[in-house]
């Protein structure tokens, strides 16, 4: 069975029936993590309305929606509003959740470097195989470097079994 | 409901008799410019200059929404089909017939979806559908029918705003308005838009490279929503 790598679960994950029809453009988007929380392999991600003011950090509130992309390619597995299915208990406030990059291209190099390590990550961690510990390592580093620190919480419930294998690493 | 009306409780006038299905023997209006940057001649294609003047920063209405960038695009391209509506108007029907985000705090609220553009277009008497995956001939096609187009875009690369990137994907709806081709080889150079998200006055018929398009459009999904008629333009 050939699952979806990160980077091919977000391409499918921009331009999916579901987001056009139901997430609001404005809305910002978490980034697709791979977990098997819902029964398989999948890719889930966050969506939380956004204030963004040009030249100051976005305000965002607490996540609204989530889903799961099927890895094997059956489509989206779950979606919900938060309000009838948390995917988490983090209580998130709303708040500005400012970058570290000081421009886009930085930004943008940074976010290459993260999608190629959570590429590298996916199939051993779908496949069950413990993790690389200094591969896991340079992950996390590069994760909380691309995500803003308040956010990070969120993706910690988002996908608590990805966090633990790769922390669990040694 | 199915139609518009106007926040004076007047309804608007019903869809436009001169709205047909796509053709092209419409007089899509064309001339020569400069590129402001290069200087360079280019042939722009589209009524960029009348449409500068239907832009205006988001945020203009009575519910104090501010994520209004989708519905001030609706606005937008009703207006060049030469519906009068305002923000506001847009901002009410889509209140009330659950076309955008609505939450506790108003500046968070008035977000869309792509189906929410089109069929708040389509409610209006202007038939829209959303398009995933098009490429630059397609925008400059639509362009040259004489289409009205939403385009779906990463405001931090339209901004060069870091703390509007995200994570790359789109996140901000602005307006195609026109494009801009080599008057003697007919290459495609960029595309004009009208952008609600900030108040500067080049932000109505911003010029655009398809470099940055690509980056700030394609490159989250070529998303966009696409009249299914053809505006008639003034001679």
């Amino acid at each position: 069975m050939t699952l979806l790598t990160f980077t091919r679960a977000w391409d499918v994950l921009k331009v999916h029936p579901f987001r056009t029809a139901e997430v609001p453009v404005e809305h910002a988007v978490s980034l697709p993590l791979p977990t098997t929380r819902n029964g398989g392999p999948g890719f889930a991600q966050f969506a939380a309305p956004c204030s963004r003011t040009p030249g100051e950090a976005p305000v965002q509130s607490a996540p609204d929606r989530w889903w799961v992309l099927d890895a094997a390619g059956k489509g989206v597995r779950l979606y919900a509003r938060t309000e009838a299915v948390p995917f988490g208990f983090t209580a998130f406030e709303r708040q500005p959740v400012p970058t570290a990059a000081p421009d886009v291209p930085t930004l943008v190099g940074w976010q290459k470097e993260l999608f190629a390590a959570l590429d590298a990550a996916t199939a051993p961690f779908f496949a069950g195989t413990t993790a690389d510990p200094t591969a896991a390592a340079n992950l996390l580093a590069k994760f909380t470097r691309v995500v803003p620190a308040p956010l990070v919480p969120l993706y910690r419930d988002l996908a608590p079994d990805f966090f633990l294998w790769l922390e669990g690493a040694k | 409901m199915n139609d518009f009306s106007r926040s004076d409780g007047h309804d608007l006038p019903a869809p436009m008799s001169d709205v047909g299905p796509a053709d092209f023997t419409r007089d899509v209006p064309y001339y020569l410019d400069v590129l402001p940057e290069s200087g360079r001649e280019v042939l722009v294609v589209g009524d960029v200059e009348r449409c500068k003047g239907l832009n205006h920063k988001q945020g203009a209405n009575l519910y104090g929404f501010e994520g209004t960038c989708g519905l001030v695009s609706v606005e937008d391209v009703l207006n060049q089909f030469g519906k009068e509506v305002s923000e506001n108007d847009v901002v009410r029907h889509a209140v009330e017939n659950g076309r955008c985000h609505i939450s506790e705090r108003p500046g968070d609220c008035g977000g869309t979806s792509v189906s929410d553009q089109a069929q708040l277009l389509s409610d209006a008497g202007v038939p829209a559908h959303p398009e995933v995956g098009a490429g630059f001939n397609d925008l400059a096609r639509w362009v040259a029918e004489g289409r009205g187009v939403i385009v779906e875009v990463n405001a931090g690369v339209l901004w060069n705003d870091a703390n509007a990137y995200d994570q790359g994907q789109a996140n901000h709806a602005i307006t195609l308005t026109g494009a801009a081709v080599d008057p003697n080889t007919g290459e495609l150079l960029g595309f004009y838009v009208n952008d609600s998200g900030r108040a500067l006055p080049g932000d109505s018929g911003l010029f655009v490279s398809l470099d940055r398009m690509q980056q700030m459009w394609q490159d989250p999904g070529g998303l966009a929503v696409v009249t299914d008629t053809v505006k008639t333009f003034p001679q």
